[in-house]
């Protein structure tokens, strides 16, 4: 069983006046196992980079804890920085006008660690991240792919314990997001580095992660191995192709009976979450007394069908905005 | 001993800097001495067409090369702890400096020193050319500027982490820092008082630096109480600098304008 390296209780940020306050993040309250790969789901606007913001103390949280290995990391903030790394979005991290290893040198001088290109450490992190030919290169001719590399080398050399990588996929394509896939995997495993990796890419996100965490407006809607995403609604995302004519009546009938469907009628599909195998039947049975044959039923089940569900769960049960 | 590591860090970062973009740097000197031009010449006009004796004419000129020599030191150094700031959150690297850094006051302090000692150099140059081009001739005491100018130039780094600290908070003020540097100017030609050395950001090391340019007196010279006027506004705009860059930085966490923009 692996132990919390971070613990986040509670967490609140809200911005504005009193007068017009937006809440970011809504007593959100998570845990980060030691030595895994965690992940923060949400759509656009989640609180998922306001969350990383206040991990890193780029933003201060109205209240709430953050612990980082037993430690509150509010209130020691030098722990925080000895520790914690981030690579922000959109690859500006790194001086642009600095080659990679000036870089590293100047990073790692603020950590207190001088001459650092001369030790075993930085030629083996140089081989494993494979960047001795952009070594001397300005950040600022690299491309998006390589500038994430040298920001990862940088984090590296430094030490750090959790990295924090916020939209690490953006701007990437496929071959780079692969890549990338392979690195974090590498590194967990031969530096046991725990990792946060926010998306809203549901496929990088399933791919990679051990853990995850839902996030909905600033609410966490789920917390939890990835797994437990997939297995909680049970093979629950079905899409069933049906034959005939749906009147009126029908999907009234459909909608007012059957609690998360939505129906196509053109593609003549109805798309449903249902909790168990026998209230499909019962579904199914339902749509038979209704003059509707199902031609074709699919099985959705994963991630992100779980997610969808969990929205959607998270919207009907009113979720907190 | 992080710290220590820290000056290391910026003076690094800066050389390679002012290394990459030196021509800019260069540029910025030429402004400087066409500036220095046009002022001198202007000045001599007035003075010439007023009729001053050539004894008032020659302490007055000999004061202006002086006071323009401590407005470009002054310069140098106000605009660049809001330029760290202003430019690190336009390349996005503000965030992860303050991720890296333990104390970010301290970084862009060292940051500044490390540029302030760059000009100082810079500033024989300046005092050289100034005095050719207004054929007036300084004594030049070299330690004694130099201490000057150190300890003087901490109280316009007070300044200038007041600047950093608004301009984390409303981003683009460099119209408000234009003012702000006339301002500066001006205040260099106030009435000599006692409030206006205590009180008033490098006011009383121009006046110590005019005696040692044209007066030839030396750091030993100096009475108690001109250490001590000097020394105090440096402690006192020194701390009201760094009181007033971590409210604001407080105050940006809260709001959330650190971000790259």
């Amino acid at each position: 069983m692996s132990l919390s390296i971070m613990e986040i209780q509670n967490l609140h940020k809200t911005f504005g006046n009193k007068r017009n306050k937006t809440t970011v993040l809504n007593n959100v309250s998570f845990n980060v196992e030691q030595g895994t790969i965690h992940g923060l789901l949400g759509n656009n606007g989640a609180g998922k980079t306001t969350l990383i913001k206040c991990i890193v103390g780029l933003l201060e949280p109205d209240s709430g804890d953050i612990y980082y290995e037993n430690v509150d990391i509010l209130k020691d903030k030098d722990i925080r920085t000895d520790n914690i790394s981030v690579l922000l979005d959109g690859g500006r991290n790194l001086y642009l006008y600095m080659t990679v290893k000036e870089n590293i040198k100047y990073f790692t001088m603020l950590h207190g660690i001088t001459n650092y290109q001369n030790t075993d450490r930085f030629k083996m992190i140089v081989e494993y991240l494979d960047i001795y030919n952009i070594l001397n290169t300005k950040v600022s001719n690299l491309s998006f792919g390589m500038r994430q590399r040298a920001s990862l080398a940088v984090a590296l050399a430094c030490d750090f314990k959790l990295i924090i990588l916020d939209e690490p996929t953006t701007g990437l394509d496929i071959h780079y997001q692969e890549e990338l896939t392979k690195l974090l995997f590498k590194l967990r495993k031969d530096f046991n580095i725990t990792i946060i990796v926010s998306s809203h890419d549901m496929n990088f996100i399933s791919h990679i992660c051990d853990y995850c965490t839902l996030l909905d407006s600033g609410n966490v809607v789920k917390s939890g191995s990835v797994s437990e995403f997939i297995n909680i609604f049970g093979n629950s995302h079905y899409i069933l192709f049906y034959d005939g004519e749906l009147n009126s009546e029908n999907i009234l009938a459909i909608k007012r009976d059957l609690k998360h469907v939505n129906i196509n009628e053109t593609n003549k599909v109805i798309e449903v979450l249902w909790p168990n195998e026998e209230s499909l039947t019962y579904m199914m049975n339902y749509l038979h007394n209704q003059n509707i044959f199902i031609k074709e039923i699919k099985k959705e089940n994963n991630l992100k069908s779980s997610i969808i569900n969990l929205l959607n769960n998270n919207e009907n049960m009113g979720g907190v905005k | 001993m992080v710290y220590l590591y820290t000056a290391f860090a910026s003076a690094y970062k800066e050389l390679i800097y002012k290394k990459r973009y030196f021509f800019n740097t260069l540029f910025s000197m030429i402004m400087f001495y066409i500036i220095f031009f046009l002022i001198f010449n202007g000045y001599s006009l007035i003075a010439n067409r007023s009729q001053l004796s050539p004894l008032n004419l020659g302490t007055s000129l000999s004061g202006i090369v002086v006071s323009y020599y401590a407005w470009t030191m002054i310069l140098s150094i106000y605009t660049s702890t809001a330029y760290i700031v202003q430019q690190n959150q336009q390349f996005g690297t503000l965030e992860n400096i303050m991720v890296h850094s333990k104390n970010l006051s301290f970084l862009l302090v060292s940051e500044n020193l490390v540029n302030m000692l760059f000009y100082f150099v810079f500033s024989w140059i300046n005092i050289f050319v100034f005095s050719k081009i207004s054929n007036i001739s300084l004594y030049i005491n070299f330690f004694t500027v130099m201490y000057i100018i150190v300890i003087g130039l901490i109280s316009v780094l007070g300044i200038s982490l007041v600047m950093a600290g608004i301009s984390l908070i409303y981003k683009q003020i460099n119209n408000f820092m234009n003012i702000m540097q006339f301002l500066l100017l001006g205040i260099l030609f106030l009435k000599d008082t006692i409030i206006s050395r205590l009180f008033l950001p490098f006011y009383q090391a121009n006046k110590l630096l005019q005696d040692s340019f044209i007066k030839n007196l030396t750091f030993k010279n100096f009475t108690i109480h001109d250490h001590l006027l000097l020394n105090l506004n440096a402690i006192i705009f020194l701390t009201i600098g760094l009181i007033v860059f971590k409210k604001c930085l407080n105050k940006a966490k809260i709001k959330g304008t650190l971000n790259f923009y």
